[in-house]
């Protein structure tokens, strides 16, 4: 959600130099990407689950409360349209605006709106909506075609909040054969009725990260990218409107949130090699929560085909309460992806997730989804 | 006999075409003396600018071509597909965009002849005295 005066000054701003001498050199581009995921729970528990999500059941992107339930053939759950209009105003200035639509929730959102700066040839300044890059696919985890699984690993790719109102410091430059780039963000994120507590709340349940601050160091050599990220955040939640509370819902508390990740991928003609490792650390009045994460796969290409096995887990571990059982899970997955054309693949993925929690959460399952993503 | 003259004039004529390179130009303003890298960096967005000061605008070589083939394998080094993948996790995140694709109306030495940080691959056939040759690529 962004607030009403923000979007008043970017909407001036972006007039200002739309009507300024320069405009009569102004440039759009306009591109896209879409993805027509058809998914089905082929097996699993059925004691698992909540009152609201009913197992057997995968859930294939937290972010939207989006899970696959029973064992009908579904399109709904992953299916989406992006685009992107660039408008490069001059050689320094172009605004963004990148609309999502979603077959889960049939809602067309404004996912990205900013303004970027090119401050220098290295540096650039972008203020507006972007997506929070937490992880290294989280910035353009919509794009389907942009990665070789259906999905990245939900065992680090689920949160409650992905998009952000704020600005962001960009320095990328070339020490050799290396591409060094360097990011600073800071801003907030709100979301009303979050669809990631839907699954587990039938009230209607508020996040907000304040406070937000974070950066991200990447290295690359055109084979090898390295990339580290953090991210804080004071969070807070409002259950059924009583008010801005912590992790448990403490009206007048905060939760405290600290994120770590290190990604490292090698991408050969022939191999691949896709890792991160990731923690996030969870404080407030009542609990103290440390959740690492994991993925680990290994990719072989031949030609149009890859084909990639991966290793994903996610985990739970609580100091405060003490005793407290903590979920954990993994998955267990292969992919293959054909390149039907030069913008556009199929993609066929087996997954199982192994429900490892103490006390049984939703249970394993087997799924299976076949894709179709495309860029224009 | 025809036949054994229009032969012989092939012949001639092979040589010349032979040698026809891929070659980069720039702006006749333009000094750089660009290394194969940093011409591979341009054009897959990992640098602006050569020198920190001018931005550098790189024109793409287009899917049709005849450079294009050579263009994938000695310069962004990837095949077509390799390279759409390569873009599109940068395209939708703002971090950078490709090379600048002309209209059909528009050529590339008059574009980089207009433009003072245009910087293009062409065939050196193509070579006129409006641009400046900054880099010849290897056989």
């Amino acid at each position: 959600m962004l607030r009403s005066h923000y979007w008043q000054g970017l909407l001036l701003l972006g007039q200002g130099l739309l009507t300024s001498e320069l405009a009569s050199a102004v440039e759009f581009s306009l591109t896209g990407y879409g993805s027509l995921v058809a998914g089905k729970v082929l097996s699993g528990d059925a004691d698992g689950g909540t009152e609201l999500l009913k197992c057997p059941c995968y859930i294939s992107d937290w972010g939207i409360g989006a899970a696959y339930t029973g064992t009908e053939i579904s399109l709904k759950q992953e299916s989406r349209l992006g685009a992107q209009l660039q408008i490069k105003i001059n050689e320094d200035w172009s605004a963004y605006i990148q609309a999502v639509a979603r077959a889960y929730d049939e809602v067309i959102k404004l996912d990205w709106a900013y303004l970027s700066y090119q401050i220098s040839p290295s540096l650039s300044l972008q203020v507006g909506r972007k997506r929070i890059p937490i992880f290294y696919y989280s910035e353009f985890q919509d794009v389907g075609y942009a990665y070789y699984w259906v999905r990245p690993p939900n065992e680090l790719y689920g949160w409650d909040l992905t998009n952000y109102n704020g600005a962001s410091l960009r320095y990328r430059t070339s020490l050799g054969d290396y591409t060094v780039s360097a990011t600073l963000y800071a801003g907030s994120s709100q979301l009303n009725s979050s669809p990631y507590w839907k699954i587990n709340h039938e009230e209607p349940i508020d996040s907000r990260w304040r406070d937000l601050y974070g950066a991200d160091w990447e290295l690359s050599d055109g084979t090898w990218t390295s990339r580290l990220v953090y991210l804080q955040s004071m969070n807070q939640y409002n259950f059924d409107g009583q008010g801005w509370g912590d992790y448990d819902f403490n009206v007048g508390e905060t939760t405290k949130q600290k994120v770590f990740g290190w990604a490292n991928n090698w991408e050969w003609p022939q191999f691949l090699i896709l890792s991160e490792v990731n923690a996030t650390k969870i404080q407030s009045k009542d609990i103290d929560l440390l959740s690492p994460s994991f993925t680990l796969g290994f990719g072989y290409r031949t030609g149009l085909w890859t084909i990639l096995p991966n290793y994903a887990q996610y985990a739970d571990f609580y100091r405060k309460p003490e005793g407290e059982e903590g979920a954990r899970y993994d998955d267990r997955s292969l992919t293959v992806r054909y390149e039907i054309t030069e913008k556009s693949d199929i993609k066929a993925q087996y997954t199982y997730s192994d429900d490892l929690s103490d006390t049984l959460y939703l249970g394993d399952t087997q799924h299976f989804s076949l894709s179709y993503d495309f860029i224009f | 006999m025809k036949l054994i003259k229009t032969f012989a004039l092939a012949i001639a004529f092979l040589p010349h075409i032979a040698h026809a390179k891929m070659i980069v130009i720039t702006h006749p303003d333009n000094k750089l003396e660009p290394t194969l890298e940093q011409i591979r960096q341009l054009y897959l967005g990992k640098t602006k600018s050569l020198d920190g000061k001018m931005v550098l605008d790189p024109i793409d070589v287009p899917p049709g071509s005849p450079l294009r083939g050579k263009y994938l394998e000695q310069v962004v080094q990837k095949t077509q597909e390799q390279l759409n993948l390569y873009w599109s996790r940068l395209v939708f995140t703002g971090k950078a965009s490709p090379p600048r694709k002309l209209t059909a109306q528009e050529t590339v030495v008059d574009w980089v002849a207009q433009n003072k940080g245009a910087l293009a691959i062409i065939d050196s056939q193509d070579l006129n005295p409006k641009v400046n040759q900054v880099f010849t690529f290897s056989d």
